[in-house]
């Protein structure tokens, strides 16, 4: 008999090897000459930021969004990120009014609130970026070449396929064959942000996290959806994802009063920080910065 | 009822008014539905889906999915992926089976404003954009017009294989026992490997058991039983070699490939004791055992012979 091992397995992840497991072999050919610098993860010993910006008023009890709330909480985020205190100033320091800036929300299962996208687009026209210049950029046939900056603004969410569907998958209708980035393949997805359309326009991320999903669905259950009332922001997507799964794993067992483990395990999130450089997936190489509310942090 | 083409659902009630006819998705058009979702009702045997979409006023939304599969043991594969939620009865037919000691006898689901329900050969959910009592009246009203006089469905026949044993220090934790023929679906369930390790499709059956401790205090490990039913003993043979290979490579040589006597082993990996037999066309693991003996206590719930393979 041929001894060979032929896939990742659950004994990878319990060994701690299924990064190992992986290899570069999943590289495509366009990226693997340079493996060595292509991606945006900070150097060795550098942390990546993640801030949990929450407010226990941001929703109402029938949880319905209070925008003035919200815009607060994403001004927090502003100042975080840029440490300028001025609205104006910090997203300036972001996005010229020159740009033309694509934001990518989630449409489906936990679906972006539109008052976070109607904040983020006010913003940006409040420093003079024409509308035409601010464009909804998800799905397979955006216009990418015209879009010099992408705002990602997913919803936290697990997934059935991949295990989490928040930030690394969230540009996964630009390979134009998301089949292509499921199951197993869903190691590849930190390719996408390699795309010569993609790679280096995301300048922001607010993970939309005032009510996720803690379940795998694939469709909704309002069961497994809670109001955690919070936004997630950086620039790491990978520190992102990994910040948002330890979320969902904790609420996920204090559901259940017992571990109940997102299944399939996503390797995604290892995969977009061993082979594809995008960022941290450790939490001890993030600092993870709150503001605001802390009950049920769960962090 | 036994097909979604025979459903009439109201045009109003309860001051909710039907959109429109429903509307009709097939294979072909499943994935523009739910995007990567379809892939479990595929999985299932999926044969059509009717959507029909309920509003009341400008905010209140209430959508009704009849999803007809191939057959009843589908249906109770897709309930079974989560057994959790109130238990409601929607028949106007009493059911006099016994208590089922391996699995709930639910037919039908409800929390928050989510209805799942399984009637013959249909999977329906029903869900609210916001839950009130009434609104939950309303669900149950259409689930019931929707079950009727259905029979209540035996779960799918592989069930049978598993015969608990009072002897036994383990216990079935019933609500976690789950019918699938995919492996995206175990993987959703219990994670083995990304990739299709056990061969498995639609000519397979699988029953996912997990076992608690009888003195067990709650959240304590659960060891998992795993039980494919193969259309034939060397496809059962085959996926073990399989099996092997990715997931137990040290271990490989221990499986004949021309061979299709009786094999039971077991070993310990690194979350715990690992068994596995093979019996005709049935193939059985046992995963997370705490040790030797419970391997040889989980197996001796296991009764192949007592099956005939449909």
């Amino acid at each position: 008999m041929r001894i060979k091992k032929e896939a990742i397995t659950r004994r990878d992840f319990l060994r701690g090897t299924a990064a190992t497991a992986l290899g570069l072999a999943v590289l495509p050919d366009w990226l693997k000459a340079g493996t060595g610098k292509m991606g945006t993860k900070p150097a060795d010993g550098q942390k990546s930021l993640v801030l949990v910006v929450r407010d226990e008023h941001v929703l109402a009890s029938s949880q319905k969004v209070d925008k003035k709330v919200l815009e607060a909480m994403v001004g927090e985020i502003m100042t975080a990120q840029t440490g300028e205190k001025e609205m104006k100033k910090a997203w300036l320091k972001l996005f010229s009014p020159k740009d033309v800036v694509g934001l990518v929300p989630t449409s489906v299962m936990n679906p972006t609130h539109n008052e976070l996208l109607e904040i983020v687009k006010e913003s940006l026209l409040a420093v003079g970026l024409p509308e035409a210049n601010i464009r909804m950029a998800q799905g397979r046939s955006v216009d990418l070449g015209s879009i010099t900056a992408l705002i990602s603004l997913p919803g936290l969410k697990a997934h059935w396929l991949t295990g989490i569907g928040t930030v690394i998958k969230n540009y996964i209708l630009y390979s134009g064959a998301p089949r292509n980035y499921h199951y197993e393949d869903s190691t590849k997805l930190g390719e996408i942000w390699h795309l010569p359309s993609v790679k280096g326009k995301t300048r922001l991320i607010i993970v939309d996290a005032l009510l996720p999903v803690c379940d795998r669905g694939p469709q909704f259950d309002p069961r497994y959806r809670w109001p955690y009332r919070g936004l997630l922001a950086g620039t790491d997507p990978v520190a992102l994802d990994a910040v948002g799964l330890k979320i969902i794993q904790t609420k996920r067992d204090e559901l259940r009063g017992e571990p109940w483990p997102i299944s399939p395990p996503p390797i995604s999130i290892e995969a977009a920080d061993k082979i594809y450089k995008l960022g941290h997936s450790r939490l001890e190489n993030i600092e993870i910065r709150t503001i605001g509310w802390t009950q049920e942090l769960l962090l | 009822m036994h097909n979604n083409q025979e459903i009439n659902l109201p045009e109003t009630i309860d001051g909710w008014k039907v959109e429109g006819p429903p509307q009709r998705i097939d294979h072909t058009t499943i994935f523009d539905y739910m995007d990567g979702g379809g892939e479990l009702y595929l999985a299932y045997k999926f044969k059509n889906l009717l959507v029909y979409r309920y509003t009341r006023g400008p905010e209140e939304e209430m959508l009704v999915e009849i999803y007809q599969m191939e057959t009843p043991d589908e249906t109770f594969g897709l309930l079974s992926l989560d057994w959790t939620g109130e238990p409601v009865n929607l028949s106007s037919t009493p059911s006099v089976r016994p208590e089922n000691l391996v699995c709930p006898d639910y037919t039908a689901l409800y929390g928050e404003g989510l209805l799942r329900a399984r009637a013959d050969s249909l999977y329906l959910r029903i869900l609210a954009s916001r839950e009130t009592p009434d609104v939950r009246e309303t669900i149950l009203k259409l689930g019931k017009s929707l079950v009727g006089k259905s029979p209540a469905q035996p779960p799918p026949s592989i069930l049978d294989v598993v015969v608990p044993s009072t002897d036994s220090g383990w216990k079935i934790r019933r609500d976690r026992t789950a019918y699938f023929h995919s492996h995206l679906v175990l993987n959703s369930l219990y994670y083995l490997s990304h990739k299709n390790i056990l061969n498995l499709n639609h000519s397979t059956e699988g029953l996912l058991i997990c076992f608690e401790k009888k003195e067990a205090q709650s959240g304590g490990q659960l060891a998992k039983l795993i039980v494919i039913r193969y259309p034939e003993a060397p496809a059962a043979l085959a996926a073990l070699t399989s099996f092997f290979q990715s997931y137990l490579p040290e271990k490989a040589d221990q499986v004949e490939l021309n061979s299709d006597q009786f094999k039971t082993g077991r070993t310990r990996v690194e979350d715990g004791w690992l068994g596995w037999t093979l019996s005709a066309n049935y193939l059985a693991f046992v995963f997370e055992c705490p040790d030797q003996k419970s391997v040889n206590e989980l197996f001796s719930q296991v009764k192949f012979k007592t099956i005939k393979s449909t």
